[in-house]
């Protein structure tokens, strides 16, 4: 074995995947060159160096949790009371693009303000609600906001929207 | 608690039990504390995406649908986030050279006494260093495979990548903090470390 191979297949060595063929061939490279020996040895006490290990402060932790289980119950609450989130969104990544797509029954784009930056959008809008007697009054929403995190950072000047047939879609280029 | 799988605990979690979770969060939350640390260099970036993490996988675990180990779902919601902290940061990394001309540099054997013969703390941050100038999807690869400890496989889960390209990106970013701890103990690059040109 050459020392160029060696150095492709040390890494295999250190994590016990090679061959037992290779492992032999590389084994008794090592015993003939003090080299490759060095290079092996200084690596194999790189990784181990490297594997400190950072733990979490006590405050830290402990705020950690406090903080989760304050969430989890508010999360808890919204989720009994069935607060609805308005609009409807999917969120789609497709060929370096994301795409989301917003339900808005009934709006008119003119009512629609939309604010996209790298990280996140932010849409809210509202519908005119017609004066009258209500004999039924089910429609929940007749004014919005929702912000959303992006999953990757867009392109904001390169930004198409849709509205059709009641769905808004939003193309984003990543960037 | 203690005692449970975690797949029985996410199943628990799922039925609202809070406590359950908090388990959850007790294993994981060192991996991924450690994890944002190494990636983005600062206790305060990685308290930010612990508690990010975190709370993101309760309001997501509705739409958990295991197919993979709640381990791999956890370290993919905090690696993502890591990425993104770094996008928006735009860190500075080094390019990682090719090696094939490894051996024309004299290799000095510093392995012996590494870790007794140099200030620790020094030494501490030397390799935080070394690693924070990994480009960021070496450097992911390498913390997750070498500190974190994962298998070939589960990184690539957790990345979204192939066993192969773990295993290429790991051989080199282990080459290349090879050199920098080389550079180091041979007292030819002593702190302020790795003032290399910047660039890919």
């Amino acid at each position: 074995m050459e020392c160029k191979e060696f150095l492709l297949l040390i890494s295999d060595y250190i994590d016990g995947t090679l061959s037992s063929e290779e492992q032999t061939e590389l084994e008794e490279h090592l015993n003939i060159c003090p080299q490759c020996r060095t290079f092996a040895n200084t690596l194999k006490t790189t990784i181990t160096l490297c594997q400190s290990f950072y733990e979490v402060p006590a405050p830290i932790h402990r705020s950690l949790h406090h903080f989760l289980r304050h969430e989890w119950e508010i999360h808890r609450v919204q989720i009994s009371i069935g607060i609805p989130k308005f609009p409807f969104i999917d969120l789609v990544e497709k060929k370096k693009q994301i795409i989301v797509l917003i339900e808005l029954p009934g709006f008119k784009r003119k009512n629609i303000t939309l604010e996209v930056s790298p990280e996140c959008i932010e849409i809210s809008g509202f519908n005119e609600k017609i004066e009258g007697v209500y004999y039924m009054n089910e429609i929940s929403c007749y004014s919005f906001s929702r912000k959303i995190k992006l999953p990757d950072l867009v392109d904001t000047s390169k930004v198409q929207a849709k509205l059709k047939n009641g769905i808004l879609k939003l193309t984003l280029p990543r960037a | 608690m203690i005692n449970l799988s975690d797949k029985v605990l996410v199943k628990k979690a799922k039925n609202h039990d809070f406590d359950a979770f908090e388990e959850l969060v007790t294993r994981y939350e060192t991996k991924v504390y450690n994890l944002a640390h190494k990636m983005l260099g600062s206790q305060e970036d990685a308290e930010d995406i612990l508690q990010d993490t975190f709370i993101s996988a309760f309001k997501s675990l509705t739409n958990f649908k295991e197919k993979s180990s709640f381990s791999t779902w956890i370290y993919r919601i905090a690696t993502n986030a890591c990425l993104m902290k770094l996008r928006t940061k735009q860190s500075k990394t080094v390019s990682l050279d090719d090696h094939s001309n490894i051996f024309t540099k004299r290799i000095v054997d510093w392995s012996e006494n590494a870790e007794v013969s140099f200030n620790r703390k020094e030494l501490r941050t030397v390799i935080d260093q070394a690693v924070k100038s990994l480009p960021e999807m070496y450097r992911v690869v390498f913390i997750l495979r070498d500190i974190e400890e994962l298998s070939n496989i589960e990184a690539a889960k957790v990345l979204g990548i192939s066993v192969s390209a773990v295993k290429s990106r790991l051989h080199r970013a282990r080459l290349y903090l090879r050199e920098k701890l080389s550079e180091y103990f041979s007292g030819e690059n002593k702190s302020p470390l790795l003032k290399e040109k910047v660039g890919r």
